[in-house]
C-alpha cells in the first residue's frame, strides 16, 4: 500500500517514561557477565526502563496524553479521533481505547480504534488518523503508542530481557498545509518469527505450553512468552527497510540528500546503523536514543523524535519515519514536523 | 581467485570477526566457537552481506553447521531448496488439536 494524504500535520508529540530504571549489568548474575556486556557493546542498550507492576501500556499513554493536553493547552473537546497502538492491551475485550476515551474525558462522539501492532505501530496509528482527517471524519486525533512488552517475555529470555524498554506517547494529528506519503506491507508468511505462540483462541495456555524451553543454560522461554527470531528479524529489516524507503521518497519526489533526519524504529544500535549504512546516508542523519531506553516497540519512533528535538533545533522540513516488526509488517511515513511541537519526555 | 583461496579467505573472514583464540578450519562447527551466541549470528550476517552480497536468512543457520557450509551457501547460493516449518513451528501456525 502507498498513499499521499494532503493537508496532514502532526502537531505534538510527547512522551511519558515510567520512573522505574533497570540497568543491563544489573542481569550479569542471571544471564552471564560476558554475555551481558557482549550484548550491551552490540545493541548499545545500557539501560531500559518498565512500567510499574499495576501499571499497563494504557496508563503510560494517558499520562503522555494528559502531559499533551496540558502542554497544547489544547480544548479536548476538539479531539473526535483516538488511536490506541499496542499490543499490550487492558483486556482481551473490550478495546482499551475505548477506555481511554472515558478516562481523557473527550466526546462520546469519538471514533476510537485499537491497532493491535508493535513496532510497526506507530505508522499504522499515524495512516489511520490520517484517513480519518482526511475523509472530514474528525478535526483532531489523538494517537497513542506504547507497549509493556516486559509482561510477554519469559525472566529467563536473555535476548528479549536485555533488549526491551517500556514508555507510553502521545501525537496529536490535526489537518495542516501538507501532504504526508505512506507506505505499508505485510508478510504473513514471517508471523512466526516474533511471535506469542500461546494465549490466543489458536493455541489456548495449557499444561503444555507452558513447559520451559531452554535455548542453553542461561536462556529460554515457554509457549505462553513472546518469541523472537532475532537473526530473522535483522534479515527482514534489511532486506525490506532501505526498498521501502527508496520507494517512499520516489513516490514524494525527495531527494535522499534532502532528507533532514530519518526516525527508524529504535529496535537496537546494531540494526538502526545498519539500515543506516544500507540506505547509505550520513549516520547524524539516522539518530539512535536507545542507550537509556531499549526497544520501546510502538512508541520509539515518537519517544526518539520528542527525546531530540525538544531541546535540540534543526530543520525538519523533510522526515522520514519507518517502523518495522510482528506480523510482519513495516511501513514509513514522509512528513513535514516543522511546525511540530515536541515535548520532553516526562520523568527523562 | 581459486576455490581454496576462496575459502581460506572466509575462514580468516570468520576468524577476526569472531577474534577466535583457536585456529579454525573449514570443519569448524560454528556452533562449538566458544562465547557463540545469536549475536554472533546476526554479525556473521552482516559481514557476509558487506563482504560477499548475500543476505542470508535466519532459517539458514539450521543447515550451515561448519564454514565449509557457509561456503557452500555463499558460492552457490541458489543450491539448497527453502526449508519448511518445522514441527515446533508448525504447531503455532496451525490449529490446535
Amino acid at each position: 500500500m502507498k498513499a499521499i494524504i494532503n493537508n496532514i500535520e502532526i502537531s505534538s508529540i510527547a512522551a511519558w517514561l515510567p520512573t522505574r530504571k533497570i540497568d543491563m549489568d544489573s542481569m550479569n548474575d542471571m544471564f552471564g557477565e560476558n554475555s551481558v556486556a557482549e550484548t550491551i557493546r552490540t545493541t548499545g542498550i545500557k539501560q531500559i526502563r518498565l512500567a510499574e507492576p499495576n501499571e499497563t501500556a494504557s496508563d503510560l499513554c494517558y499520562n503522555a496524553a494528559i502531559s499533551l493536553i496540558e502542554k497544547d493547552a489544547i480544548d479536548t473537546s476538539l479531539i473526535d479521533g483516538l488511536v490506541f497502538a499496542s499490543q499490550t492491551a487492558d483486556y482481551i475485550v473490550p478495546s482499551t481505547s475505548v477506555i481511554l476515551q472515558d478516562r481523557l474525558k473527550l466526546s462520546r462522539d469519538t471514533v476510537c480504534i485499537d491497532i493491535h501492532y508493535g513496532c510497526s505501530g506507530y505508522i499504522y496509528g499515524i495512516f489511520q488518523a490520517a484517513l480519518w482527517i482526511q475523509s472530514g471524519a474528525c478535526q483532531n486525533v489523538l494517537v497513542l503508542a506504547g507497549d509493556t512488552t516486559s509482561r510477554l517475555i519469559h525472566p529467563k529470555d536473555r535476548s528479549l530481557r536485555l533488549v526491551f524498554g517500556e514508555c507510553g506517547t502521545a501525537t496529536l494529528v490535526s489537518r495542516g498545509d501538507h501532504p504526508m506519503g505512506f507506505t505499508l506491507h505485510s508478510d504473513g508468511s514471517g508471523a512466526n518469527e516474533l511471535i506469542v505462540p500461546a494465549g490466543g483462541f489458536r493455541l489456548p495456555i495449557s499444561e503444555k505450553t507452558s513447559e520451559f524451553i531452554a535455548d542453553d543454560e542461561c536462556s529460554g522461554r515457554t509457549k505462553n512468552d513472546l518469541y523472537m527470531d532475532g537473526t530473522g528479524i535483522f534479515t527482514f529489516a534489511v532486506s525490506r527497510v532501505p526498498r521501502d524507503i527508496d520507494n517512499l521518497l520516489s513516490m514524494v519526489g525527495w531527494q535522499k540528500d534532502d532528507v533532514d533526519v530519518f526516525a527508524l524504529h529504535q529496535a537496537n544500535k546494531f540494526i538502526v546503523d545498519y539500515l543506516q549504512k544500507k540506505i547509505n546516508v550520513p549516520s547524524d542523519k539516522v539518530p539512535v536514543n536507545v542507550a537509556l531506553y531499549g526497544n520501546t516497540g510502538p512508541a520509539s519512533i515518537p519517544l526518539l523524535l520528542s527525546d531530540l528535538y525538544s531541546t535540540e533545533h534543526q530543520s525538519l522540513k523533510k522526515v522520514i519515519m519507518s517502523g518495522f516488526g510482528v506480523g510482519l509488517s513495516w511501513g514509513s511515513i514522509a512528513s513535514n514536523l516543522e511546525n511540530t511541537r515536541f515535548y520532553e519526555p516526562v520523568n527523562k | 581467485m581459486n576455490n581454496c583461496n576462496e575459502l581460506n579467505s572466509l575462514i580468516k573472514d570468520v576468524s577476526d570477526l569472531l577474534k577466535s583464540e583457536s585456529t579454525l578450519t573449514a570443519d569448524t562447527k560454528l556452533s562449538d566457537l566458544k562465547d557463540w551466541t545469536s549475536l554472533s549470528a546476526l554479525n556473521l550476517i552482516a559481514m557476509i552481506d558487506d563482504k560477499y552480497g548475500i543476505l542470508l536468512k535466519g532459517s539458514d543457520f539450521h543447515r550451515i553447521q561448519t564454514i565449509h557450509d557457509l561456503f557452500v551457501k555463499i558460492t552457490c547460493p541458489t543450491s539448497e531448496q527453502t526449508e519448511s516449518p518445522s514441527d515446533d513451528v508448525k504447531q503455532w501456525i496451525t490449529p490446535y488439536t
